[in-house]
């Protein structure tokens, strides 16, 4: 009896702080905001900003998807320290014009402040990606390239 | 930039153009660049950059922005032909460039994708020198088959899962061909040629993150030789009469289905599989090569020549599996192996026209580094051997001759997107 209790109690426990996580988390993913929504969110938030340009049908954005972006190390980083902003470019080619990247897969950094600071283009590994992120988030970007960055490391 | 590109492709077709090339699924080649040529060829449904102009053309559609591509092949055979009653010659040392170079990119941000490239097709050729003709002297056989497409391509992603493509091949085939020419009835043809218009449609459609499924389908492309001379070789009293006047019919190149699946056990694996059938059956079947306008008076009754070749290969079924690893960030290994049936039937094998290796043996790997992919690959044709069992006539004059033949080609490439 004792033994159900605590079975109880500690799954009442968990189904608590699964709750308490945000959805993105119980999604098991990034959590990828529409780009206003994002610039929304960095108003309250003092975070960089990731602009992630994409389109469903790029095989390259699939490969992001499948090899970096559903790794943990990468969900846990983006939704920890960034605002990340899903941008599908062919729906919307505002925000394509505003920072003139219609390439796919394309990576637009903004700082707290909403300046661009950094941008990045094409398929990565998992570990130059987690570099990259380093990079804007220690505003190593101001004194050095990335591929300094990633040596000095 | 597209200028520069404009000029490139033109000056490479023009270029390509006489290269002959030797191919060995028949008369093609096993895949088109280093990666397909990697695999072993097994590409119809594997995510491909410029060389889908040449494979899968829905396969286009997974250009994500712009991509250049150039590259080529070193094709080097090692054929022996054994004649009844003579030891074996080796033919002379070949080694065949075979370009190619394409242009794709998506159309804006569209569901479209369009590109245009320039490939070496097939072909095949023998060099014999020395080997003696029915006479007893010495003489030589030699051909040369080249096929060049140039091949402009447009994609369209129609869901996010299926994607269809259209080719239109703009093709330019050239001939040559000794056959003994020092001795009786001997010819010595150059300067055949024909341009040619195929398609290929293709599809491919990805079930889920791991699989995927497509096929292609190729029509014939017909091909009316004209525009050469034949030398021909009358023999004592008469002796050597140009006509300036050569033509062949009949010579085709097949239409083809392919279908294949793909498959990732893990992100950094990806295995493919591709069944193709190809018509040879309905392409090459009795070849005649009609010479007339004879440079010098002729007996009446010589005014025009007509030198069938009987042939009638074989449909053909090509077996490609291809692996692929990634092993980091900058190095894909690839493996694959191909096989293809023989369409030579032994009754009407010509040493001049041996397409008859069936095995091969790929490797390679890409190096990516930023924009840049630089891709190798090593493909080997295992030795097959066949001999002519045809009754010896006037129209199989090769009964009882014996050929074998192996062959090494490298493949390399270099793109860049932007």
């Amino acid at each position: 009896m004792r033994r159900l209790r605590a079975m109880v109690g500690l799954a009442m426990l968990a189904a608590l702080a699964l709750g308490a996580l945000p959805a993105h988390a119980a999604e098991g993913g990034i959590h990828w905001l529409d780009y206003a929504g994002a610039k929304a969110a960095q108003k309250k938030q003092a975070k960089p900003m990731l602009v992630y340009f994409h389109l469903p049908y790029c095989y390259r954005c699939k490969e992001m998807k499948n090899k970096v972006f559903s790794q943990a190390a990468v969900i846990g980083k983006l939704n920890a320290g960034f605002i990340a902003a899903k941008v599908d470019v062919d729906q919307n080619p505002a925000t394509v014009k505003l920072y003139g990247s219609d390439y796919t897969p394309s990576y637009v950094f903004l700082d707290p402040g909403g300046k661009q600071v950094y941008r990045a283009k094409g398929v990565m590994g998992v570990e130059r990606f987690l570099g990259m992120l380093d990079y804007v988030e220690s505003r190593a970007y101001e004194r050095q390239s990335l591929d300094q960055f990633l040596k000095g490391r | 930039m597209q200028r520069m590109l404009g000029v490139i492709l033109a000056a490479l077709m023009v270029l390509a153009a006489p290269l002959a090339a030797w191919a060995t699924n028949g008369m093609n080649m096993i895949g088109t660049g280093a990666v397909s040529s990697g695999m072993g060829g097994a590409d119809v449904a594997v995510p491909a950059g410029c060389t889908a102009i040449a494979g899968n053309p829905a396969q286009l559609a997974t250009t994500c922005n712009r991509v250049v591509s150039v590259g080529g092949a070193f094709l080097n055979p090692q054929m022996e032909v054994t004649m009844p009653g003579q030891g074996g010659v080796d033919n002379e040392f070949q080694l065949f460039p075979l370009p190619f170079a394409g242009y794709a990119q998506r159309i804006g941000t569209s569901r479209w994708s369009v590109g245009v490239g320039v490939f070496a097709q097939g072909g095949m050729g023998v060099d014999f020198q020395n080997v003696k003709n029915f006479g007893g002297a010495d003489d030589s056989l030699y051909s040369q088959v080249a096929f060049m497409r140039l091949a402009p391509t447009l994609a369209y992603n129609v869901t996010d899962k299926l994607t269809l493509g259209a080719t239109v091949f703009a093709g330019y085939a050239s001939i040559d061909y000794d056959f003994f020419p020092n001795g009786m009835q001997g010819q010595h043809v150059t300067g055949l040629s024909s341009f040619t218009i195929a398609g290929r449609l293709g599809a491919n459609y990805q079930i889920n993150d791991q699989w995927a499924v497509g096929a292609t389908y190729t029509t014939e492309s017909s091909l009316d030789f004209d525009g050469g001379e034949m030398r021909f070789n009358f023999g004592p009293g008469m002796g050597q009469v140009t006509y300036r006047d050569a033509k062949m019919d009949a010579f085709t190149w097949p239409r083809q289905v392919e279908v294949g699946v793909s498959f990732k056990p893990s992100p950094k694996w990806l295995l493919a599989f591709d069944i193709s059938w190809v018509n040879w059956a309905s392409a090459i079947k009795t070849v005649t090569v009609t010479a007339s306008n004879p440079g010098t008076p002729v007996p009446a009754g010589y005014e025009t020549l007509s030198v069938p070749f009987i042939m009638d290969w074989k449909d053909q079924l090509v077996f490609a599996l291809g692996a692929q690893y990634e092993i980091n960030d900058m190095w894909t290994v690839r493996a694959g192996y191909n096989y293809g049936q023989n369409p030579v039937p032994d009754n009407t094998l010509n040493p001049l026209f041996p397409a008859i290796v069936e095995h091969h043996l790929t490797a390679g790997f890409t190096f990516t580094y930023q924009d840049w992919d630089f891709d190798f690959a090593l493909e080997h044709g295992f030795t097959n051997d066949q001999t002519n069992s045809g009754a010896p006539s006037p129209t199989n004059p090769f009964s009882g001759t014996e050929v074998s033949h192996y062959q090494d080609t490298m493949h390399i490439m270099v793109s860049y997107r932007f």
